[in-house]
């Protein structure tokens, strides 16, 4: 690797942000390589917004330093910006113009000629398969679809760096392995990218490494399945008690050497020997019980002692 | 400031104006004809001469004034403040090199651009029946148009600036435009008025950009033009500052 590929693209150290008396970040670092995919994941509120919108020179930095290809924040945000591609998480498509009309204008705004912006437009509407809807307007257009547009209009620029920030929130299952898809694609081709999500599948599923943020922090930064085998190894038993069977299940595993936790009407007991947890269950197990490999949300449960289901 | 980034937003409204030309160009001259022919016909069998012209001559050169100020100052409430915060077409801008003060001045000149098109349309209708000049004067008095348009929509922008939501404007508008409208030596002369209003008059910008444009239509005016285009400028920086400054302190969080 040469010392150019080996320098990060984004680099964060001790960045704070405070609205008033709120503190959405409170200190995260973080180095992001480029061609990786790094996932800032946790529930809402967590300060994962908060942190890419300094990235992308939106957000003025209370504290701390955050520099993009090298450039610092403040002098260099307009050329930073001109850098960077914005998914946001809340629909910015302009509905008073059609689907490649919002291309050319966006392009405009990064300097582009109408020709060149038209050019790559039809491209990216080719890549995200809107080509046929090229005329329509955007009010015509699915949820899907129209994130699709989003993420498109992200590239207009080439960036070196693609934000997304949630990029499937609110879409159906369809829509969003579409996307996934799609992104997954940039990644084979070597786009460098920040994702935000609330969705574990969808970390596990996109990014390189992921930061789990909670209330403002970083609380654990590593490759998924890595961080998943070191603090959580062996193997799940989730059940959901009906009435009655919670006490009863709850006292067959007390005193049982692994952790048990228990988040709104689930239970999870984490072990090495699930047969063992099961035999001690004995007549408690309830109809509605599963075995699964731990993921990143047993991860993030285990971390924070609650459910990322169950929102901030 | 880049004016490359500023004429990107400009140009994106462009876009969308040119999709709705006819409902703008009905909306931009409708109400300012009917003013003219109803007020200037009507009113003008009771008052046969002002200043030793017809009052409709009057009226024409102050109402291509205030229509010019109303479509800005329209544009730059609603249209600016849907795209602030409702629509987030200011959101979208602010994720690429378009910095807020590009945004801003962008905003400010397609609310002179919607001035100047109401212009426009106004003396083409006024020199049909030969009530408005045609010549060099008309570029002056398109340009006059344009840059009381710049005035009256830095105003209007710094007010969507602070306010909360849409039913406020009607502060902007009774409290501060309708005096403005009546106070500016458009209808009758502003000599005419009790000492107070009539300070408050020239204290208006709308005043002096009537003065102006009445000298291009041949009349007399009010104030010595130097002095009225210089207050003009100064006011014109003030507000374009304030407008940036406030959207500021509201977008960039």
């Amino acid at each position: 690797m040469s010392a150019a590929a080996a320098a990060p693209l984004v680099t964060a150290r001790g960045l704070v942000k405070r609205y008033g008396a709120l503190t959405a970040v409170a200190g995260v670092d973080f180095d992001l390589a480029p061609g990786e995919c790094f996932g800032f994941l946790g529930p809402n509120g967590a300060g994962k917004s908060s942190v890419i919108r300094m990235v992308q020179r939106v957000s003025p930095v209370t504290e701390g330093v955050v520099t993009v290809c090298g450039l610092a924040a403040g002098s260099g945000d307009r050329r930073i910006k001109s850098l960077v591609g914005v998914c946001p998480q809340e629909d910015s498509l302009d509905e008073d113009l059609t689907v490649i009309e919002n291309l050319r204008i966006y392009g405009g705004y990064f300097g582009l000629s109408r020709r060149e912006a038209l050019r790559r437009g039809e491209g990216l509407l080719e890549f995200f398969h809107l080509a046929d809807r090229r005329g329509a307007n955007v009010r015509a257009l699915s949820g899907g679809m129209r994130r699709r547009l989003l993420i498109a209009r992200a590239l207009i620029n080439e960036p070196r760096l693609l934000i997304l920030d949630e990029p499937t929130t609110g879409l159906d299952p369809q829509a969003r392995h579409v996307i996934w898809q799609r992104i997954r694609e940039l990644k084979n081709r070597g786009v460098t990218a920040l994702i935000t999500t609330h969705y574990m599948e969808e970390a596990e599923r996109l990014c390189d490494r992921v930061a789990l943020m909670d209330q403002g922090r970083i609380l654990l930064t590593g490759a998924p399945d890595e961080l998943v085998r070191a603090h959580v190894p062996g193997e799940v038993i989730e059940l959901i008690p009906g009435a009655g069977e919670a006490a009863e299940a709850a006292r067959a595993m007390r005193g049982w050497g692994d952790t048990v936790e228990e988040a709104g009407d689930t239970m999870f007991i984490y072990t090495a020997d699930p047969a063992r947890a099961m035999e001690r269950l004995g007549a408690a197990k309830p109809d509605r019980l599963a075995r699964r490999r731990p993921n990143l949300e047993d991860l993030f449960l285990r971390m924070t002692g609650r459910a990322l289901r169950e929102g901030a | 400031m880049s004016p490359r980034a500023a004429f990107a937003v400009w140009r994106r409204n462009y876009a969308v104006f040119r999709r709705n030309l006819w409902a703008a160009m009905v909306g931009a001259i409708g109400e300012p004809v009917l003013t003219l022919l109803i007020m200037g016909y009507g009113l003008g069998t009771l008052v046969p001469q002002v200043n030793g012209v017809r009052y409709i001559e009057y009226l024409a050169p102050g109402l291509v004034v205030v229509s010019a100020m109303y479509a800005a100052a329209f544009e730059m409430t609603f249209g600016a403040y849907t795209r602030m915060v409702v629509a987030r077409s200011w959101s979208a801008a602010l994720a690429t090199p378009v910095m807020i003060g590009d945004l801003v001045i962008g905003e400010l000149c397609w609310g002179a651009a919607k001035a100047l098109f109401t212009s426009a349309a106004m003396l083409v209708a006024m020199a049909l029946v030969g009530l408005a000049p045609v010549g060099p004067e008309t570029l002056a008095i398109l340009a006059l148009g344009a840059f009381t348009g710049f005035i009256f929509g830095a105003a209007a922008l710094a007010f969507s600036a602070v306010t909360p939501g849409y039913e406020f404007f009607n502060y902007f508008f009774v409290l501060f435009l309708t005096p403005v409208y009546f106070l500016s030596g458009v209808f009758f002369p502003v000599e005419a008025l009790p000492g107070p209003l009539e300070a408050m008059s020239y204290a208006t910008p709308a005043t002096w950009a009537v003065s102006l444009t009445r000298g291009m239509f041949g009349q007399a005016q009010m104030m010595p033009p130097a002095l009225a285009l210089a207050l003009m400028t100064s006011l014109a920086a003030a507000l374009a500052w304030l407008a940036i400054t406030l959207s500021r302190r509201r977008i960039v969080v």
